[in-house]
């Protein structure tokens, strides 16, 4: 029973897809429940892969298939959960602030939420502090996540912030990314979380739905 | 040699800076494509061509970057390809002066390439030589691929324009500062990127985007040290910076060309300007360099 979920946790890690897929089979064939399965081999892979991630180690081409398997192991996953658990871990509506066309970081994380389970919704770029607002309310969603490259597009994440607060959606959070948002940054325009880089941002929108 | 090649011989080439966020700075709303106004406002176009020109660039880019079938393909406007990238040439031509250049503008596709994304790279790279193909109809003198993260692309990128023949093609690629030194996003390291390129004919090696001019400064040792290729290097202005944890701020035009002194110290043969830069940049830059 160990080995199956040593042999999941080893496939995700370095990316295998069928193989991740193969062993969840197996391990639910075994009469492994979901929720096991889940804890104990997929997400401490992800924390793994994260923390390469994070020290240079691997790059993003390694992170996406091991968010592949991931995925794809999720996807079996998925009928068996207990109704304890609900089947999403939380929706998340995602895009550019307003004026930022630079893509490449939302767009990962996007793949990085689907990879953790998240549902997004991924508004692509230049998005209006409006159109995230909307759609959250539209969509229900949990988080809205902003990205942005530019000290000069920054800005307008604050007016995302002040917006949410302007409705009273005081289950809407707010987290924010890219390369010029500091901690500093988060504080002053009272953003909820904030990421350093992809990964980060899927570990604060997680610890952001677990209060 | 072609005569842009020749003027990098003899001294250090100003090229342009950002159209991106000019053209917001312009009124270019949330949600429009800048592509579109090459057929839309093609004096506004030509007006920060000039103004380029006249800040003492050398070389400008054509208002193209986002004009691959891709990228257009989101906005629904695959169909004007051809259309814009030629209009954006001949708006550059237009504004270019006697003795001066018109660099055609390729950007990323947005796309992974297989097996991690859905594109071929054969669709790729044929997407671009239909892009360059326009451009080079519109007038253009070379072509400048830029903002790159994965070589592969820049490689297809690279191929499709030098399917037109005797082209020149510039090819820079934007790389992240990591612990372990410079990469791109999918990890290639700077003498690979590098060695590769130039194997496949790249003309003008180069860098730009994400970086500031001061991580810029270092690079460009990394690059000189690579190739003997003319480097070009184009910072982002903008970036922040952090004081004893706090405050970001905007860097000036000043600072940004006093930086790029020391990038042609480095060794780079050409600089122009990324994102957030603009006219005042680029004349500051070439007072600087000059």
């Amino acid at each position: 029973m160990a080995d199956i979920i040593k042999q999941i946790y080893n496939a995700v890690v370095e990316g295998k897809v069928e193989e991740a897929s193969s062993a969840v089979q197996d391990a639910l064939n075994s009469g492994l429940e979901a929720d096991e399965i889940l804890n104990k081999s997929l997400i401490s892979a992800m924390d793994l892969v994260g923390q390469r991630f994070g020290e240079g180690e691997i790059f993003i081409p390694q992170v996406l298939w091991s968010a592949k398997a991931m995925q794809a192991a999720m996807d079996l996953l998925k009928p068996h959960f207990t109704s304890s658990r609900s089947k999403d871990v939380g929706k998340v509506v995602i895009g550019t602030a307003r004026g930022d066309i630079h893509d490449i970081g939302k767009n990962l994380v996007a793949i990085m939420l689907e990879g953790a389970g998240f549902q997004v919704i991924d508004l692509g770029v230049d998005v209006e502090p409006e159109g995230f607002v909307e759609k959250a309310i539209e969509e229900k969603a949990d988080v809205i996540a902003v990205s942005a490259l530019l000290t000069t597009t920054m800005q307008s994440m604050g007016d995302v912030v002040s917006l949410v607060k302007e409705r009273n959606l005081p289950s809407v959070k707010v987290i924010i990314g890219g390369a010029p948002v500091d901690g500093a940054f988060c504080e002053e325009i009272g953003a909820d979380a904030y990421g350093i880089d992809a990964m980060d941002g899927v570990r604060k929108v997680k610890e952001l739905l677990s209060r | 040699m072609h005569p842009l090649l020749e003027m990098a011989r003899n001294r250090i080439v100003i090229f342009d800076g950002a159209m991106g966020t000019v053209l917001m700075a312009s009124g270019l709303g949330p949600g429009e494509s800048p592509e579109l106004w090459n057929i839309e406002k093609p004096s506004l176009v030509m007006k920060i061509h000039r103004q380029y020109y006249e800040a003492g660039a050398q070389v400008v880019h054509t208002n193209t970057f986002g004009a691959n079938q891709f990228k257009l393909a989101d906005r629904g406007l695959s169909d004007k390809m051809r259309l814009l990238n030629m209009e954006a040439a001949k708006i550059a031509r237009k504004a270019c002066p006697e003795g001066k250049f018109v660099a055609g503008d390729l950007g990323p596709t947005g796309k992974l390439l297989k097996p991690i994304g859905d594109l071929s790279a054969e669709a790729a790279e044929d997407g671009y030589h239909k892009q360059a193909d326009a451009l080079f109809k519109g007038g253009v003198d070379l072509i400048s691929i830029e903002t790159m993260f994965s070589l592969e692309e820049a490689l297809c990128a690279l191929r499709g324009a030098k399917k037109l023949g005797n082209v020149l093609v510039s090819v820079s690629l934007t790389y992240n500062r990591t612990k372990k030194g410079f990469f791109t996003m999918m990890g290639e390291g700077v003498e690979k990127a590098v060695s590769t390129l130039e194997g496949a004919g790249a003309d003008i090696i180069g860098a730009n985007c994400t970086l500031g001019s001061k991580d810029m400064i270092e690079l460009t040792k990394e690059l000189r040290a690579a190739t003997t290729c003319p480097i070009l290097i184009q910072p982002n202005a903008g970036q922040p910076k952090t004081r004893s944890g706090i405050t970001t701020y905007k860097q000036t035009p000043s600072e940004f060309a006093s930086d790029a002194k020391q990038i042609r110290a480095a060794g780079a043969n050409m600089i122009g300007g990324c994102c957030g830069t603009n006219a005042e940049f680029i004349r500051e830059l070439a007072r600087a360099v000059a």
